[in-house]
């Protein structure tokens, strides 16, 4: 199993598993490592295509995906995920924490990916 | 009429009628008042919600954080109960913190207990620890602006534009200039020789840290940088 989806595993371990030592701070937590997981699958794309653009930034990276692969609405999803999952990991003037259901379709999207 | 001045006009018919001496109930129950409504107005709302409660119990439900943290600002007394839902329903309720304090403990918690792995802790730890620092800068500013009489909605747009990176809100917050990042870290050293270095592990850290991290300790430095940021004047 890769990296990314060990990390992938335990946000989703969060969501599911009701657990009173982490209630409250689930949403937070599942953000961070789902983001932390797509940023590693996407280093992982490109070690396995021995292209050296994992050390651009992440924006970068993400968008020389949409350029250069042509298969469907992955990497455009992969993109929308990074963006949305990037303002879950500030905190954001009176924005509450994503939902289970926002999370849930966000760790889907990676996983998508790293498979 | 904006849809924020309908919901105020709205409010403005229904508390006095929903609080006639003639009315057999002894409390009301409003859902998300504050939607699409500007900051000045949320203010004035805490304050007309505050007068209906002096004799009767005001039960708010809201999905956004505005009207809490005008209720800290302007220390309306309320309890402030948050309500968070995992998988398949499963609700979970607890007494809501400020955000500083809330992330804080968040951090420590996840230190501290057995529910999540080493490995899931040593990244998730750092972010707590940075929304932390982030929420106690955007109180100080917020404070600060808004008591020299400046526009709220000016004030918020400035912290949007800052709060997508620490090392802007952070000069923001010392030097009232968010792009005074380069003076941030001499700034820091100069204040208390921690500072520096917790700051910097927290803007890597938010993407995971390599290695072993010392978890508590990283949690408490950023609780002495968070306290401390939140203090400026």
């Amino acid at each position: 199993m890769s990296d990314a989806r060990d990390v992938l595993q335990l946000a989703r371990d969060l969501l599911s598993r009701s657990d009173p030592s982490t209630a409250g701070l689930w949403p937070r937590a599942a953000a961070l490592l789902t983001r932390q997981a797509l940023e590693e699958a996407v280093d992982e794309y490109w070690r396995a295509r021995h292209l050296p653009l994992d050390s651009l930034p992440t924006q970068a990276q993400l968008v020389c995906l949409r350029m250069m692969t042509s298969d469907g609405s992955l990497p455009a999803r992969v993109h929308e995920a990074w963006g949305a999952l990037s303002r879950a990991c500030h905190h954001h003037p009176y924005e509450l924490a994503p939902t289970a259901e926002e999370l849930a379709t966000w760790i889907g999207v990676v996983e998508e990916f790293s498979a | 009429m904006s849809q924020g001045e309908l919901n105020a006009l709205a409010l403005s018919l229904f508390i006095p009628r929903a609080t006639l001496e003639e009315s057999p109930f002894r409390f009301i129950v409003i859902d998300d008042p504050v939607q699409s409504m500007d900051p000045a107005r949320v203010d004035g709302l805490a304050r007309v919600l505050q007068q209906a409660a002096a004799t009767r119990q005001v039960v708010v439900f809201t999905h956004d954080d505005r009207l809490s943290e005008t209720v800290r600002r302007l220390a309306v007394p309320a309890t402030i109960i948050e309500v968070a839902r995992r998988e398949n329903s499963a609700v979970e309720v607890r007494r809501a913190l400020d955000p500083v304090s809330k992330y804080l403990t968040d951090a420590f918690t996840v230190a501290k207990t057995a529910g999540l792995p080493d490995q899931a802790a040593r990244r998730v730890i750092p972010g707590l620890c940075r929304f932390a620092v982030e929420a106690a800068c955007m109180e100080a500013v917020r404070r600060r602006r808004l008591a020299r009489g400046e526009n709220y909605a000016a004030v918020e747009k400035l912290l949007t534009d800052a709060s997508h990176g620490l090392t802007k809100l952070v000069a923001l917050t010392l030097f009232d200039d968010p792009d005074r990042g380069g003076d941030v870290l001499p700034s820091l050293r100069k204040a208390e020789s921690t500072f520096a270095d917790t700051f910097q592990t927290l803007n890597r850290g938010a993407h995971g840290l390599d290695g072993p991290v010392p978890t508590i300790d990283l949690a408490r430095s950023a609780e002495n940088l968070a306290l401390w940021m939140r203090a400026r004047p």
